[in-house]
C-alpha cells in the first residue's frame, strides 16, 4: 500500500502483471519495473487472485485472452474484493475492438492499453490512474477523518448547494432535534418552520447579511422546535462559497446543540437577580424606615400629649376623636413596620444569632403554635428522622420558616387536607437551588413541608421567592412569605429546594447547615438519652397526627 | 443635667429625638453628620452619643471609633433602619462590639428612647 503524500513516488507502488504468456509477462515487468514501481506477476488468473487474495496491489495490469479463467472473468472476481476507486485495472487488449472494450468496462476494467504496446502511453496511464488513486484515498481518509471529528462533537452539518437548492442536513443535525434521519425532510422551507418564531426574523436577517456581505460568518443562536414540540437552543455557523463568477454557489456549516450552556446562562442570570432584588430591597427598606421614624415617632408623642389632655378632660370630644385618629395612625405604622422587617429579613437574613440545635426539638416545640394557627380541616403529619440532626437555626426563624410554610400549604388546599412534615438528612450534591439558583453544596439536614395542593403553574415557578410576588387573591397574602423564608435560609449558608406537580401537591425542602465532627468549632446539642428514645419511637414513614 | 448629643443625618429624626427627650431637663444639641458631631465635642464634650449608623461623609461607626479616642468614657446608643455594608453585614452588631451600650431598631417608641437614656446615663 501506498503511503499518502502529497509527492507522487513510483518506489511506493506495486504493480501486478498478469499474463499467460511468459514472454509478454517478462517484457511487461521488466518495462514497468525500470520505471521505479515495485512489480509482482501472476502466470494466469487464477494465480492472480490468490495473490490478490493476499495483498492487494496498487494497480493490476490484465491480459485479455487466459486459458480457464480469461481476463473478464478475472476483473470480475477482483471487483468482489476491490472497487475501481482503490484498485485500477488495466487491460491489455487488441486496438480498435470495440466489443471487447465494452465487455471490459461491463465487468470493471478501468482502462484499455492497446497491443502492441506503446512505452511512453503505457506509463502515462500507469502514472495517471496510481495518482488519481492515490488522491481518492487521501480524500476518503480526510473525510474519514472530518467525520469522525463531526460524530464526536455531535455537531450537525449542513450543506446547501445554491446552484441546485438542495440542502443536505447530517444525521446528527436531525439527531440534535430529536429526529431519525428519514423523519426530517432536508428542505430550506422545512428549516425554517422548525425556528422559533421569536428567531426567524433573527435567523434570516442573519442569512440575507451574510448573502449580501461574505466577508463574516454567519452566526446565530436560535431556537428549534424538536420533534417532542419543545424548542432547543442551537448555535448554527456557516459561510458562503463564490464560484470563479463571484456568484454564490453553495453554503455550508455546523449546528451545535446549546442548550447546557443556555440553561447555566438563565441560572446565572436567575442568581443575579435575586441578588439584585435584594439589594433593591434592603435599600427601599432602608429608606422607607428612616420616613417611618418620623410618622410613628410624631405619632407617639401626640399619642401621649393627647392621652395626657385626656386625663384632664376627658369629655372633650374633639380630644376623643383625635385618640381614634392617632390609633388608625399607630397600628398602620406597625403594620408597615412589619413589611419593612420582612423586607430586611429578605435581604439582610434572619436573627443573626443563629446556633446549632436539635431541629427535631425546635420542631416539636413549634408544632403546638402552628397548629392552633391552622383550621381544624388541616391535619398535620410528622415524621422524624432517627437519631438528632442538628441545625444552624434558631427557634424564631425556625417559627417563622414552618408558620410561612404551612400558611402557604393550607392556602394551597384551600384550607382543608393533610399536611407533611418531615425531617431527615441530605447530601444534594449537585442539586439546583431553587430560589438563590446556585448549585447545592455542603452537608445539610431538610426540613420538609409537603401538601396535597393545586401545585405551581410552571409559569410562574421562577418567581415565587420574589418580594411581593403572590398568585394568591388580593389582600391574601402579602408576597413576603418565601422572601422571608429565602432571607432567613440563606442567611445562614442554607438553601430551598421545591418540587411540584399540578393537582397533586407541592414539597418545600428548607436545607439546613449542619456539621459533622468537629470541623467548625460550633458546640453541638447534646441529646439526651431519653430524647434519642422518644425520636426513634416515631420513625420515618409512620405517620403521626399532631393535635387532631 | 446630662449633655446629650443627637446625630442623624434625616432633619425628621433629629427634631424628633430631641421632642422625645425634651422636659427632662438634658442639654440637648444636634449635629448633621460624624463631622459635626466630632468639632460638637470638640467645643464641650457630651456624655451620651445617640448616633444614627448610615450616614453620608463620616459614618456613624467611624464616628465612634474617632469620638472614643479623645473621650473614651462617652455612652453610646447607636440606631439604625437596618442598613449594612453590602448588604450582608449589619451595622448594629458591628456598633455594640465597638462600644456601644445600647443599640435600637428604627423606629422605636418615645419610651424606648426614653428607657435607653435613663439606662445609659444611670450606669
Amino acid at each position: 500500500m501506498s503511503p499518502l503524500t502529497a509527492d507522487f513516488e513510483p518506489r511506493d507502488h506495486r504493480v501486478l502483471v498478469v499474463d499467460d504468456e511468459p514472454e509478454l509477462r517478462k517484457t511487461l515487468v521488466l518495462g514497468v519495473a525500470e520505471q521505479g514501481y515495485e512489480v509482482t506477476e501472476a502466470v494466469d488468473g487464477t494465480d492472480a487472485l490468490e495473490q490478490i487474495g493476499q495483498t492487494l496491489p496498487d494497480l493490476v495490469l490484465l491480459g485479455a485472452m487466459m486459458p480457464q479463467l480469461d481476463g473478464y472473468d478475472t476483473c470480475i472476481k477482483i471487483r468482489l474484493i476491490a472497487d475501481e476507486h482503490t484498485l485500477p485495472i488495466l487491460m491489455l487488449t487488441v486496438p480498435d475492438d470495440a466489443e471487447a472494450i465494452s465487455r471490459g468496462f461491463d465487468v470493471g476494467v478501468t482502462d484499455f492499453i492497446p497491443k502492441p504496446f506503446n512505452w511512453a502511453l503505457l506509463f502515462q496511464r500507469i502514472h495517471q490512474h496510481l495518482q488519481r488513486v492515490s488522491t481518492t484515498r487521501q480524500l476518503v481518509q480526510s473525510e474519514q477523518r472530518l467525520n469522525r471529528a463531526i460524530s464526536n462533537t455531535n455537531d450537525g452539518i449542513w450543506d446547501w448547494d445554491l446552484k441546485t437548492n438542495q440542502l443536505y442536513l447530517s444525521p446528527n443535525w436531525k439527531a440534535m432535534l430529536g429526529y431519525q434521519d428519514h423523519e426530517f425532510e432536508s428542505s430550506f422551507i422545512n428549516w425554517q418552520t422548525i425556528i422559533h418564531p421569536l428567531d426567524l426574523g433573527r435567523f434570516l436577517w442573519n442569512w440575507t447579511q451574510h448573502a449580501d456581505n461574505n466577508s463574516t460568518i454567519f452566526r446565530i443562536d436560535y431556537r428549534l422546535r424538536r420533534k417532542q414540540g419543545d424548542y432547543q437552543w442551537c448555535a448554527c455557523r456557516g459561510k458562503m462559497e463564490l464560484g470563479d463568477d463571484g456568484e454564490p454557489t453553495r453554503m455550508s456549516g455546523f449546528q451545535t446543540d446549546i442548550s447546557e450552556r443556555k440553561s447555566l446562562e438563565r441560572q446565572l442570570n436567575q442568581a443575579q437577580k435575586m441578588q439584585a432584588i435584594g439589594q433593591l430591597t434592603g435599600g427601599i427598606a432602608h429608606d422607607f424606615n428612616n420616613i417611618l421614624v418620623g410618622i410613628t415617632g410624631f405619632c407617639d408623642l401626640s399619642r401621649e400629649q393627647v392621652h395626657a389632655a385626656l386625663d384632664k378632660d376627658p369629655e372633650d370630644p374633639t380630644l376623643q376623636d383625635l385618640e381614634r385618629y392617632l390609633e388608625h395612625i399607630h397600628s398602620a405604622g406597625n403594620r408597615a413596620k412589619e413589611l419593612i422587617q420582612h423586607m430586611l429579613t429578605y435581604s439582610h437574613g434572619g436573627d443573626t444569632e443563629a446556633n446549632l440545635f436539635d431541629l427535631q426539638g425546635l420542631v416539636k416545640d413549634i408544632l403546638p403554635i402552628i397548629r392552633n394557627t391552622l383550621p381544624t380541616s388541616i391535619y398535620l403529619h410528622t415524621y422524624y428522622a432517627d437519631g438528632g440532626s442538628p441545625a444552624l437555626i434558631n427557634a424564631i426563624n425556625l417559627q417563622q420558616i414552618l408558620m410561612n410554610l404551612c400558611v402557604n400549604a393550607r392556602d394551597a388546599m384551600g384550607g382543608r387536607g393533610h399536611i407533611h412534615i418531615r425531617i431527615g438528612e441530605i447530601y444534594p450534591e449537585g442539586t439546583m437551588c431553587a430560589s438563590c439558583h446556585a448549585l447545592i453544596q455542603g452537608e445539610f439536614v431538610y426540613l420538609e413541608v409537603k401538601d396535597e395542593g393545586r401545585g405551581i403553574n410552571k409559569d410562574i415557578a421562577q418567581n415565587i421567592f420574589r418580594p411581593f410576588f403572590t398568585s394568591k387573591e388580593i389582600g391574601q397574602g402579602s408576597g413576603m412569605g418565601l422572601s422571608v423564608i429565602h432571607g432567613i435560609v440563606h442567611g445562614i449558608g442554607g438553601h430551598i429546594t421545591v418540587q411540584s406537580a399540578a393537582d397533586v401537591g407541592s414539597t418545600f425542602r428548607v436545607l439546613l447547615p449542619t456539621f459533622k465532627g468537629d470541623a467548625l468549632h460550633t458546640p453541638k446539642l447534646p441529646l439526651n438519652p431519653a430524647q434519642q428514645k422518644s425520636n426513634r419511637s416515631s420513625p420515618a414513614g409512620d405517620p403521626q397526627a399532631i393535635g387532631q | 443635667m446630662a449633655s446629650i448629643l443627637i446625630v442623624d443625618d434625616e432633619p425628621t429624626a433629629r427634631i424628633l429625638f430631641k421632642e422625645m427627650l425634651a422636659g427632662r431637663s438634658h442639654d440637648i444639641r444636634v449635629a448633621e453628620n460624624g463631622d459635626e458631631a466630632i468639632a460638637a465635642c470638640r467645643e464641650k464634650p457630651a456624655d451620651l452619643l445617640i448616633t444614627d449608623l448610615v450616614m453620608p461623609k463620616k459614618n456613624g461607626i467611624d464616628l465612634i471609633l474617632e469620638l472614643k479616642k479623645d473621650h473614651p468614657d462617652i455612652r453610646i446608643i447607636a440606631v439604625s433602619g437596618g442598613g449594612g455594608i453590602s448588604g450582608r453585614f449589619e451595622y448594629l452588631p458591628i456598633a455594640k462590639m465597638i462600644g456601644a451600650r445600647t443599640v435600637l431598631n428604627k423606629p422605636f417608641s418615645a419610651q424606648v428612647l426614653r428607657d435607653a437614656v435613663d439606662q445609659a446615663l444611670a450606669n
